[in-house]
């Protein structure tokens, strides 16, 4: 892991003449709206896998 | 007496004879086909055979106690020991290697040593406890990394030899059958160390339940449910979390775990070292049957190239190969991923229409007080996802991975004693006080890990569990603080957890404290 890690500098990691800068996201913002909404869907079929199904458990493993 | 033979199909096979089963019985075994290929040049490559002819297994001294000193048929307690070795030598050289002690020269012969198989003195289904090297291994997102691995000191004749690997053997049908199997491999890691209790196969499934799961009796064992695979666990110590499978199958006509879940399972688990269960439909020549497997590797080829636009990417969808434990065949059978979701075992390349083999749920086994599970992190991973992704979007030179796994927080403190941070910074960290078991979330730029992110994994899922925030990347932290805080209101939406403020001001917090 070691090889990874480290400190770098934040031009590392962007594009050549990018910055990296904090802006506020407009409210109107459908891409950003769709965004949150479709990763709220995810995390809620995330945490629906912890729900066990019942009937997974009588699968007899005996092959 | 001992036996020293080199290493050959037809000398493979007669080492692995006992009173009941003859050389072609052997020959006819899948194990004999696969210990044929993993022994060979394509595998380990053996050279020599070395016969220990009468040697007590503690393994099967506890089920021959139990049941077959029990038959009217007079079964010996004792067993044959197989060993093997990379090098060319007879009887005579072996004998010298025994008489010598010069640590140089007997280095050099003692590193050839390859492993061991126990062959029991039963009917057909005796491959007994077996110890074997891996393939040559890498390192963890280097190539093969096999995390479910321990040292085992195997006594041979005056020696003790060294040798990093996970027990094995075939399941005998009476006692045990391949879930016992499975769960027997998977405790062989822990046994030792964390749990203090060795438990033979007859003990493990009479853990499961006090009868099979049509009402007939235990023994002979006709397999395990999935539940009776979880109470064989919690007998032992361990804990167990069943992973639900994520798509529908029409194949098997049932739920199978999609190649993506599957792979971030094992990778997220993996950190602990504890095997994991697979319970897989193989395909036979009468349909799809249930079967129990224990994962203990995988391969990598990091970093991540290329996925759906849109989807997050994981560190995990790298791991190209896994490599099992499946009692039917071997030790550390390898496994592919197909593209109809399936995966390619070796019952999926013994079947006439290489059909897929498919996992249906997985079985992880964890130490009690590790509570937080995958799923609750992978839930909040998403979330930061979405506040990177917004403030990343055409910045950042490469793609964006997550790597989400449990670990000893000492290994974690290892990793961050390893890394390039700042001295003072590092120290804060290692000094700090942790659980026994973390999550750690760690955000990579291709390469280049950028944050760690890390969880209590001992807490309730319900609290803000989330430890620290680490930054690998100069001036980073400062502007995704400013980046959240000014978007606050709008990234609070970004959790669906219920303490989505705390987790605000968690972030914050971390990110704002001095670098």
């Amino acid at each position: 892991m070691d090889m990874s890690l480290g400190k770098l500098n934040l031009s590392h990691i962007l594009k050549p003449n990018s910055t990296l800068q904090s802006f506020q996201i407009k409210d109107n913002n459908k891409a950003v709206n769709k965004m949150i909404s479709e990763t709220n869907k995810k995390q809620e079929e995330t945490l629906k896998l912890k729900q066990v199904n019942p009937e997974s458990l009588k699968t007899v493993v005996q092959f | 007496m001992i036996s020293v033979l080199p290493f050959n199909d037809d000398n493979l096979a007669n080492s692995l004879v006992n009173d009941y089963t003859t050389a072609d019985v052997i020959k006819s075994k899948n194990h004999f086909a696969y210990f044929k290929y993993y022994l060979g040049k394509e595998g380990i490559d053996a050279k020599t055979i070395v016969i220990e002819d009468k040697y007590i297994s503690k393994d099967y001294l506890h089920d021959y106690a139990s049941y077959y000193s029990l038959c009217f048929e007079d079964y010996p307690k004792f067993c044959k020991r197989v060993h093997f070795f990379a090098a060319d030598f007879d009887l005579t050289k072996f004998e010298a290697a025994l008489l010598d002690f010069d640590p140089e020269s007997s280095k050099e012969f003692w590193q050839h040593y390859l492993g061991f198989i126990v062959v029991k003195p039963i009917p057909v289904n005796v491959i007994g406890y077996t110890v074997l090297k891996t393939y040559e291994a890498g390192k963890d997102l280097e190539g093969r990394y096999f995390w479910g691995l321990k040292v085992y000191k195997v006594h041979l004749f005056g020696r003790e030899i060294e040798v990093k690997s996970l027990a094995f053997q075939e399941q005998d049908r009476v006692l045990a059958a391949c879930a016992t199997t499975s769960i027997w491999s998977m405790l062989n890691k822990v046994i030792g160390d964390t749990l203090p209790t060795y438990r033979s196969p007859s003990q493990i499934t009479n853990d499961a339940d006090k009868m099979s799961q049509d009402g007939s009796r235990l023994f002979p064992n006709k397999g395990l449910n999935v539940l009776q695979i979880c109470q064989a666990i919690i007998g032992s110590g361990l804990v167990s979390e069943v992973k639900q499978p994520d798509t529908k199958n029409g194949k098997i006509k049932q739920m199978a775990l999609s190649e993506s879940l599957l792979k971030q399972i094992i990778r997220a688990y993996s950190g602990l070292g504890i095997p994991i269960i697979l319970v897989v439909q193989v395909p036979t020549v009468n349909g799809y049957r249930a079967h129990a497997i224990t994962v203990l590797g995988f391969k990598q080829a990091f970093p991540p190239v290329g996925s759906e636009p849109g989807e997050i990417a994981w560190v995990a969808d790298t791991i190209e190969r896994i490599y099992a434990h499946d009692d039917q065949w071997g030790p550390f059978t390898r496994i592919k991923f197909l593209e109809d979701g399936g995966i390619e075992t070796n019952w999926t390349e013994d079947h006439k229409q290489n059909d897929p083999t498919f996992v249906v749920s997985a079985v992880v086994s964890l130490f009690p007080k590790v509570r937080i599970s995958y799923e609750d992190v992978k839930a909040l991973v998403l979330g930061l996802e979405v506040i990177l992704k917004i403030l990343f979007e055409k910045s950042v030179n490469n793609r964006v991975s997550w790597d989400v796994r449990i670990l000893y927080s000492e290994d974690f403190k290892k990793e961050i004693a390893t890394s390039h941070l700042e001295h003072p910074e590092k120290l804060k960290i290692l000094t700090s006080s942790m659980p026994r078991y973390v999550w750690v979330a760690s955000c990579y730029v291709g390469r280049d890990r950028i944050f760690d992110f890390s969880f209590d994994a001992t807490n309730v899922a319900d609290a803000m569990i989330g430890l620290q925030a680490i930054c690998y990347v100069t001036g980073l932290k400062s502007v995704v603080a400013n980046f959240i805080k000014d978007n606050r209101a709008r990234f609070v939406q970004a959790f669906t957890h219920k303490l989505a403020e705390r987790y605000i001001e968690f972030l914050i917090e971390q990110l704002e404290s001095p670098e």
